[in-house]
C-alpha cells in the first residue's frame, strides 16, 4: 500500500498529533485483521459502512471507514518520530494480494 | 487598469492549497448533510443573511463616522435597533456589538473588576462555558476575585444557592441562561430578583438562548445581557454583544478610534462608543441585523414549539435505544447529549459523519465541570435550529439506533 498524501491536520493541547492519510487502495477487512497483528482493532462490521480503529499503545490510534482510502492518525506525544515511521512501515508492507506481510517491529 | 483585478488573485496563486474554493472537497459543497450541530453555530443561514452579508461585502465601506460616504443605510445603527427591540431594551446605545459571546463576556467580567479596583467575591456555578469560567478563574490566579463554583445536582440553579453562597464582599454573579451541555433554561427573573436584594452586579450569559427561547433582558432584574450572533439569532460568527444597564459599573477595557472625538485624550463616555473601540465588523453586524429580523419574522414562540416537537421525539427515542445514555431527558432548548455504551464519542460523531453525512459535536463542549458530574469522557451532542426538519430527525434517529446496535 502507498501513502499518496499526508496531512497534519491538528494539533492538540495534550501534545498528540492528529494525520491523516491518504493511500492508494481502499481500505479493506483485510487490511484491518492485518492491523490486528500490531495493536488492539475494532470493527463495527454491520453499518452501512463499516467502522474500524486500530490502536497500538503508548504509539497511535487510528480510525477510518473500510471502503474508504483515508485514514485518521492520532499519535502520542511519545515516540513520536518513531510511531510515524512505523506507521508507515506498517502500511507501505501491506499488499492487498499477497496479505499480511511481515514487519520489523521497533 | 481593472481595479477589481488587484493583487490578491496574485496571492491566492502563491497559495493555491489553503486558499482557493476549488481545493474544498467536492462532497463538502455539493452532497446534502444534516447539520445538528446548532448549539456551537448556526446552518444553513438564512438567504436574507447571505444577501445582506453578500451585499455589504461587495459594497464599498460606509459606516458612517469613518467615511465621505453618506447616502448609504446605517446599517450599524439599524442592527442595534433590532437587536435592543428583540431584547426589550428601550435604549439602542445600550446594546454594545462585540466580536461574540466570548468577547462580551471577557469584556464585562475584566471590565467589572476593573472599576470595582479591590478583591472582591464573585459566584457562578458548575454549567458554565470556559467564556464565563476562564475570565473569572483568570481574575482568581491575578488575586482580583475569590470564586464560589456552585456544584449544581440538575440541570437548574436554585436562587437560594446562590444566596446561600453571598457574602459581604460578593459583587458578581455570573449565570448562563441555557445550557450548552444540559439544554436547561435558568429562571432569570428569579435568580435576578434575588442577587438584586444582595447587591452584586447580576451578569447573565444568553449565548444559548437569544433566538431561540423567550428572554427580554432589558425588562428583567439583570444588570448586563450577552448575546452572540452566530447562533440562534443566525448572523455570520465573529459577531455577538451584550446589553448593559448601568455602563458606570463597567470600565472599557479597550480603547482606540471610535470614529466621533477624536481629538479626546481618552476613551469616550458616551454609549455605545464607551466600548466600542476600533472598526466594527460592518458586514457581520449588518448579518446580524438580518437575522434578528429573521427571527423576529418567524417568532420565538414558533420556534421554540416547533424545536421542543423534534427535540421529545430525539428524546423519546434516544431512551427507547438499547445502548445509549442520555443525559438531560428533559432539556428546554433543542440540546440532546447522551453516549453509546462501549463506544468512545468522538468515534460515534466520526461514523455519523463518514458514514451518514450527519454533523454533531462531540467532547466536553468547553463545559468541563458540568461534564465531570455527568460523564467524564465527554459526550454526542444533538443541537437543533428552526431550520431542522422532522425527517433530519428520524435520519438521525436511523443512523444512532444502526451504530447502537452494531456495537452490541
Amino acid at each position: 500500500m502507498q501513502i499518496l498524501k499526508t496531512n497534519m491536520f491538528k494539533r492538540c493541547v495534550d501534545g498528540t498529533v492528529l494525520k491523516e492519510y491518504l493511500v492508494d487502495t481502499e481500505v479493506t477487512r483485510e487490511l484491518v485483521s492485518y492491523f490486528g497483528e500490531f495493536g488492539t482493532v475494532k470493527i463495527l462490521g454491520n453499518l452501512k459502512q463499516p467502522f474500524f480503529s486500530f490502536s497500538k499503545k503508548d504509539y497511535f490510534n487510528v480510525k477510518g471507514m473500510v471502503g474508504d482510502q483515508v485514514l485518521y492518525v492520532r499519535y502520542r506525544e511519545e515516540h513520536r518520530e518513531e510511531s510515524f515511521e512505523l506507521f508507515t512501515t506498517i502500511l507501505e508492507q501491506w499488499t492487498p494480494d499477497t496479505g499480511t506481510s511481515p514487519v520489523l517491529l521497533p | 487598469m481593472n481595479r477589481r483585478n488587484s493583487a490578491f488573485p496574485k496571492i491566492l496563486n502563491n497559495f493555491p492549497d489553503k486558499f482557493t474554493i476549488e481545493n474544498i472537497p467536492g462532497d463538502l459543497l455539493t452532497d446534502p448533510c444534516i447539520y445538528m450541530n446548532n448549539a456551537a453555530t448556526t446552518w444553513p443561514k438564512p438567504p436574507e443573511v447571505l444577501k445582506v452579508a453578500s451585499f455589504v461585502f461587495s459594497s464599498p465601506f460606509y459606516e458612517h463616522g469613518r467615511t465621505t460616504v453618506h447616502d448609504a443605510p446605517d446599517y450599524i445603527g439599524l442592527a442595534r435597533e433590532s437587536v435592543a427591540d428583540f431584547l426589550g431594551v428601550s435604549r439602542p446605545e445600550h446594546i454594545i456589538f462585540t466580536s461574540g459571546a466570548t468577547d462580551s463576556l471577557n469584556l464585562l467580567i475584566h471590565g467589572f473588576a476593573s472599576h470595582v479596583n479591590r478583591p472582591f467575591h464573585a459566584i457562578t456555578t458548575d454549567l458554565e462555558h470556559n467564556s464565563v469560567l476562564r475570565p473569572l478563574r483568570t481574575l482568581e490566579q491575578e488575586g482580583k476575585c475569590s470564586l464560589s463554583i456552585i456544584r449544581t445536582s440538575g440541570p437548574y440553579v436554585k436562587p437560594e444557592e446562590i444566596l446561600d453562597l453571598v457574602r459581604d464582599d460578593t459583587a458578581l454573579v455570573v449565570i448562563g441562561h441555557g445550557s450548552n451541555v444540559l439544554g436547561s433554561v435558568q429562571n432569570i427573573e428569579a435568580i435576578g430578583t434575588a442577587v438584586q436584594h444582595s447587591g452584586a452586579f447580576f451578569l447573565v450569559d444568553g449565548a444559548q438562548t437569544t433566538g431561540q427561547y423567550p428572554a427580554e433582558p432589558g425588562r428583567l432584574p439583570v444588570d448586563a445581557f450577552v448575546f452572540t450572533g452566530h447562533k440562534s439569532l443566525f448572523g455570520l460568527p465573529g459577531t455577538g454583544g451584550f446589553y448593559i444597564k448601568y455602563p458606570e459599573l463597567v470600565d472599557p477595557i479597550r480603547q482606540g478610534g471610535t470614529g466621533v472625538d477624536s481629538a479626546g485624550k481618552f476613551q469616550p463616555d458616551e454609549m455605545p462608543i464607551k466600548y466600542e473601540a476600533g472598526t466594527p465588523n460592518y458586514p457581520g453586524i449588518a448579518a446580524l441585523g438580518a437575522g434578528t429580523e429573521f427571527v423576529r419574522r418567524k417568532g420565538v414562540d414558533t420556534i421554540l414549539s416547533q424545536s421542543r416537537m423534534m427535540t421529545s421525539y430525539l428524546v423519546t427515542a434516544l431512551g427507547d435505544t438499547e445502548g445509549v445514555r442520555l443525559y438531560n431527558p428533559s432539556p428546554d432548548l433543542p440540546v440532546i447529549t447522551f453516549s453509546v455504551d462501549g463506544m468512545d464519542s468522538e468515534d460515534i460523531g466520526f461514523i455519523l459523519w463518514k458514514a451518514y453525512r450527519i454533523v454533531v459535536r462531540t467532547g466536553l463542549h468547553c463545559s468541563p465541570l458540568v461534564h465531570e458530574r455527568i460523564n467524564a469522557a465527554g459526550g454526542i451532542r444533538i443541537s437543533l435550529s428552526c431550520m431542522n426538519t422532522m425527517d433530519d430527525c428520524e435520519n438521525v434517529m436511523t443512523a444512532i439506533r444502526e451504530i447502537a446496535a452494531s456495537v452490541r
